[in-house]
């Protein structure tokens, strides 16, 4: 935020600069013009071929004195602005990143021959589940990649998703309702069939929509009492007589078709997703939002690793820094890090069960041995290492 | 640092160059006009010291006048470019802000969606550019165009590149040099052969039609003052004057090849995303490759033959059983198999029975791209559940099988399914090998057993058979186990697991104690019920007590199983699967 308002200030400056220039230039000129204007009219009074009189050359050459000066003026005050222009862009330089592809050293070898088309491939699949399918073809066309997957069941929740973002609830609807059998724990139904009735609200009146709720909501009423409640409070500003005074913000959400269908088509990516067993992401888009999460601690330590040992880290085949990628961005696997050795599990160096429950890594298992016996490093309990099993998380 | 501060640099910064760029141009313009303006005051000035009428003097004044209305209309044109220039970059700027302000408020119930929109907002800006900087024109277009785009994108100033590019494609060098004259100053500063480039093309051009002398003229005039590193490039040329068109000689056949035009194109792409944006690599391959690696695991070493003897601790009698499975069975892929099923520390994105449907790592084709990169740093223990993909924490209790396989507690959100077999012997002698059907049901949430013919509990049939054809060693084999786990829709087979031949004495286990079947391995295992509850604590970063409920009592300790079995086929759907239940 911090950045963007810096931003926004020298812009805002050299703007409004620029316009009051673009005034001043146009005021000066327009009166420099009708001085002139109005000299010539002065001159052209008189006969054309009379020679001119000492008084009329001293006002000319006054005029266009004035005239080269002034004409000199607005190029310089132009040329003043100089200043204000590079300070808006030394400002995005500051505020933002410029080499961002620093931290990604690898991100080059993307743009390889051997690489790219899987990279385009993976693009053009995202295009195709994004329900894009033109744009998917002629991606197909330019950058001469195969693709196998085309007009998927993605495309078709995406075109759900979409009419449901453009507040209607139609299609979503028929695709939930075939499958309402499946969706019993869900609250797909129930939101699909809210939105609905708000829209009904909106087209046909009130008395629609009750009615639409009556068929449709009443058996959602146990689930949902609180959020139907809410729905019902709302239809008070959908009719005629609405209270003058504007909706407390919980009706505001609900009044608002576009953003409550932004929500449900969320939802409906989600649940339908998870119905299906795929991945509400495509890859692309999954590995994208959790770079964009990675980015900013990357430069982050970046900033902290100028000295010349640590840029060693760089090199390794491991990223230098832990990165919560939130709860919808990572977290596909099981990743056991061992408590003693703090290292990552492999398959050398596997989770190893101790008798009395608690899990350490081989390596460190075999460090705690001794000889027969190995002392639990978390309970008393005493056990050999050969009574240690390995368990598996995925 | 947020994600605007480290990726948005050139959303802006493009702008900024072409406000810049207006900039310099509005000041050409102004300087330009005010010395026109110059040229007639100076001639008004000779005018009256020569002594001149009025109607001379009208005629000139006329003139200013038409200056200084020409220079009104252009400087105002040129300032109002430039506003406009600047209020591209105010767009985007609002853009971003729009983000930073869902940031500073990520408590808002909106606050998600919106979020997520915006993010799908900037993928489709990576997804432009990156078109626009390979030469994806068309498809930039069309993305632009469909999700209203222009503003925040870069299409409209790409525009001239599409069209100095299909200019070089149909080998037409009018507006790359145009180009390059527009942007000389610049061009100077990144050391940019660009404009040489052309200048031997052209050359080239007019050796290849035979026009050799006008050729030599050409060369005279743009040749003539070389910068260091060029004069062997030129010299090359030279010498082409020489050799026939069709030459087979070095390096001046490859002077005269057609490829070099593609060259152009490409460096033109590249000379001009130079110009236009500080960073060499467009955002969308950083962010990919550092998303790939954030969510990547270690690749691990290939599967080799080792482990299935090994890791199992089984030894040699068990090679020598698959062996004897292998003779009989006439699969002989059974080792691969097993060695597949008992390797499961495998890394998770590059073994099929690891990878997960919703990592981008793991599916295909970014799985090719994630091999090469680094993996992601992890000092803390991450588990999920690998079939509800529900974090394992103290709400969801990881749970250890006697094989060692980890899942959570939850599956399906409800609690693991422990099978209960229920005996309902009917049908006697229905199959003339069989003695019975053994319907087996689910004991889950506490429902009763419901009637024969309902299905929302059921879980599979045991045809039992005394006396069993054909193979001679099946004494053991007494019945099938039709199963199925995570019951949500009937019929799908995706939840069948397959059929189990089992022995009579694992059959009354199961009968007795209840069984459960690990959904990775396939393997069935007996829960003996011990009366005291036992804790295990599983480690340090995930305390709490491990325990299989099933609404009857507790189970826990798993080596109490006392069973000797030694084999189970397992006939899945999709193949055959062999699998050892020597339990522990």
């Amino acid at each position: 935020m911090d950045s963007c308002l810096g931003v926004e200030q020298d812009l805002d400056k050299a703007t409004s600069k620029f316009t009051a220039l673009n005034d001043h230039s146009n005021k000066i000129l327009g009166e420099v013009i009708n001085q002139v204007e109005d000299l010539r009219k002065e001159i052209s009074q008189q006969p054309p071929d009379t020679p001119l009189t000492q008084n009329q050359v001293d006002i000319i050459h006054e005029l266009a004195s004035s005239v080269k000066q002034s004409v000199f003026q607005l190029s310089t005050d132009h040329r003043e602005l100089h200043a204000t222009v590079s300070r808006v862009g030394k400002s995005i330089d500051r505020h933002f990143i410029a080499d961002y592809a620093a931290v990604a050293p690898k991100a080059e070898s993307f743009c390889s021959d051997t690489n790219r088309p899987i990279m385009e491939q993976a693009i053009a699949q995202h295009l195709y589940r994004q329900d894009l399918e033109d744009v998917g073809d002629s991606l197909v066309g330019e950058a001469r990649v195969g693709v196998s997957e085309r007009g998927s069941t993605f495309a078709q929740l995406q075109r759900c998703a979409a009419a449901l973002a453009a507040a209607d609830p139609a299609p979503a609807l028929a695709w939930a309702a075939s499958r309402e059998h499946d969706l019993t724990h869900s609250p797909l139904l129930f939101t699909l069939h809210r939105m609905q009735m708000m829209k009904l609200a909106r087209e046909e009146g009130v008395s629609a929509a009750i009615s639409y709720a009556r068929a449709y909501l009443s058996q959602h009423v146990s689930r949902h009492e609180r959020a139907l409640r809410a729905c019902m409070g709302v239809l008070v500003w959908c009719t005629q007589a609405a209270p003058p005074a504007p909706p407390p913000p919980e009706y505001a959400h609900l009044l608002d078709l576009k953003a409550l269908g932004a929500e449900a088509g969320e939802l409906f990516l989600r649940e339908a997703c998870s119905l299906l067993r795929l991945a509400p992401h495509s890859p692309l888009a999954g590995a994208v939002l959790a770079g964009a999460r990675v980015l900013p601690a990357l430069h982050d330590i970046r900033a902290k690793m100028s000295h010349p040992h640590v840029l060693a880290a760089w090199a390794d085949d491991e990223l230098p820094l832990e990165v919560e990628l939130g709860e919808e961005g990572g977290g596909y696997h099981s990743v056991f890090a061992c408590p003693i050795l703090r290292q990552q599990a492999s398959d050398h160096n596997p989770p190893m069960r101790l008798l009395c429950g608690h899990v350490i890594s081989r390596d460190a298992l075999n460090k705690l041995a001794m000889g027969l016996k190995l002392k639990c490093p978390y309970c008393p309990m005493e056990q050999s290492p050969s009574e240690a099993r390995q368990i598996y998380f995925s | 640092m947020n994600e605007i501060k480290s990726l948005e640099h050139a959303t802006l910064k493009v702008p900024y160059e072409v406000f810049n760029k207006r900039y310099r141009n509005a000041q050409r313009v102004l300087d330009v006009e005010a010395r026109q303006v110059t040229t007639s005051v100076s001639d008004i000035d000779a005018a009256t010291k020569k002594g001149a009428t009025t109607g001379e003097i009208d005629s000139l004044l006329g003139g200013m006048v038409e200056k200084l209305t020409t220079m009104k209309r252009k400087a105002s044109e040129a300032i109002t470019e430039e506003v406009q220039a600047a209020c591209v970059c105010k767009k985007r700027l609002e853009h971003l802000k729009e983000q930073a302000e869902a940031l500073t408020e990520p408590a808002a119930p909106q606050a998600k969606t919106q979020m997520n929109q915006w993010r799908s907002v900037r993928l489709d800006r990576m997804l432009v550019d990156y078109f626009l900087r390979n030469g994806y024109y068309d498809s930039a277009n069309k993305l632009a165009d469909k999700r209203d785009l222009r503003d925040l994108t870069n299409v409209d100033i790409y525009a001239a590149a599409a069209e100095v590019e299909t200019e070089l494609s149909a080998r037409r060098t009018g507006r790359c040099l145009q180009w390059c004259a527009d942007n000389r100053s610049k061009l100077r500063k990144l050391n940019s052969t660009m404009e040489f480039k052309i200048r031997i093309q052209e050359f080239i051009e007019l050796v290849r039609d035979d026009r050799r002398l006008e050729a030599v003229r050409y060369a005279k005039k743009h040749f003539s003052t070389y910068e260091d590193g060029q004069l062997d490039d030129i010299q090359h040329c030279m010498g082409m004057l020489a050799f026939p068109k069709d030459t087979d000689v070095e390096p001046y056949r490859s002077l005269l090849g057609n490829w070099r035009w593609g060259a152009l194109v490409a460096q033109f792409r590249w000379e001009h995303a130079r110009l236009l944006h500080p960073a060499r690599l467009p955002a969308l391959p950083v962010a990919l490759q550092l998303g790939l690696a954030a969510l990547n695991t270690p690749y691990p070493f290939q599967i080799s033959s080792k482990f299935y003897v090994n890791s199992t601790g089984l030894g040699y009698l068990y090679v020598i059983r698959i062996e004897e499975i292998d003779r009989r069975t006439g699969v002989t892929d059974i080792a691969n198999r097993v060695a597949k099923l008992n390797w499961q520390w495998v890394g998770h994105c590059y073994n099929e029975s690891t990878q997960v449907s919703a990592c981008p790592a793991c599916q295909p084709p970014l799985n090719a791209l994630a091999r090469l990169l680094p993996h992601a740093h992890c000092s803390h223990s991450r588990l999920v559940c690998r079939i509800s993909r529900l974090p394992l924490n103290e709400h969801n209790q990881p749970m250890v099988l006697p094989n060692g396989q980890v899942y959570g507690e939850k599956v399906y959100g409800e609690k693991v399914r422990i099978l209960f077999l229920r005996t309902g012997v009917r049908g006697e002698g229905e199959y003339s090998n069989f003695t019975g059907i053994l319907f087996l049901r689910t004991g889950v949430r506490g429902e009763g057993v419901r009637g024969e013919g309902e299905y929302s509990n059921f879980i599979g049939i045991l045809f039992l058979r005394t006396g069993v054809r054909g193979e001679g060693d099946d004494s053991n084999f007494i019945g099938i186990l039709f199963l199925r786990i995570g019951v949500r829709g009937e019929g799908e087979d995706s939840n069948f697991i397959g059929i189990y031949f089992i022995s009579t004495a694992l059959k009354d286990m199961m009968k007795e104690h209840g069984s459960i079947i690990c959904p990775k391995t396939k393997e069935v295992f007996c829960m003996k019920r011990v009366e005291k509850q036992v804790h295990l604590n599983q480690c340090a970063d995930l305390n709490g007590n491990c325990k299989l409920e099933n609404g009857i009592g507790k189970f826990g300790r798993y080596k109490t199983c006392v069973l000797k079995m030694d084999l189970i086929i397992i006939i899945s759907t999709s193949s055959c699967l062999l699998l050892d239940i020597g339990l522990m």
